[in-house]
């Protein structure tokens, strides 16, 4: 699921890269944002064949890393998922209220073709919580697309925007 | 639009939300909302897709 409130237009190069056989959705409307709060990705949750939401974790998960290759390739195959909750991490939940309202106002003006007015009510949440990625990062996309969009993301200028607090 | 969204079929009573209000978010041991959300051409996919199976949902962007 590509969390891209620019929509596929942005997201479907890299899925391609990624020669991703599974279902790829576009949540640019923020839907799963308002629904689990995180303020960073990527993310991951896990839910059972009933339905019940049995893991997440907020920022950082990576199937190749090997720790949660095994909680991934665990709950595919275990007949016990009780031990899953234990180990969720939300550690970059997105809890500030005013900050989300912001967040999604400025969406809303985003996707009316107010991108002056979108900005200032991103720039407004992150001022409110600056370790929100999930809003700070689109709009260095928005802003900046040739260090995202043109090749390889640029991450070392995204280290500078960091070190220099933008 | 192309998706939906119910928060009162949430079981529990979460109201979770995109329009009246976000305080509660979901958490481990909540029922998964019904959703739909389009696929990179287009298409709907949504919860009702993986009915009775075990899914992960991975979240990533672009930027």
């Amino acid at each position: 699921m590509a969390i891209d409130f620019q929509g596929s237009v942005k997201a479907t190069a890299f899925v391609a890269h990624a020669h991703a056989t599974y279902a790829n959705v576009v949540d640019s409307a923020n839907l799963f944002g308002d629904l689990f709060g995180f303020q960073a990705i990527p993310n991951a949750v896990f839910v059972d064949e009933t339905g019940i939401i049995r893991y997440m974790k907020f920022g950082g998960f990576d199937i190749r890393m090997p720790a949660d290759k095994v909680l991934a390739e665990g709950f595919a195959g275990s007949p016990n998922l009780e031990d899953l909750a234990a180990q969720s991490e939300r550690g970059y939940a997105f809890e500030d209220e005013e900050a989300r309202r912001l967040y999604r106002d400025g969406l809303e003006r985003f996707k009316s073709g107010d991108l002056k007015s979108a900005l200032t009510l991103w720039r407004s949440s992150v001022s409110l919580v600056p370790n929100n990625w999930i809003v700070r990062k689109q709009i260095w996309a928005l802003e900046n697309p040739e260090k995202f969009y043109s090749g390889e993301v640029d991450f070392d200028w995204q280290k500078v925007q960091i070190a220099a607090g933008r | 639009m192309w998706y939906i969204y119910r928060s009162r079929m949430i079981p529990n009573g979460r109201t979770g939300g995109t329009e009246a209000g976000m305080t509660a978010v979901l958490q481990v041991g909540d029922k998964m909302p019904i959703f739909e959300l389009p696929t990179m051409e287009g298409q709907a996919v949504g919860l009702e897709d993986f009915a009775g199976k075990r899914f992960i949902i991975f979240m990533w962007a672009s930027w």
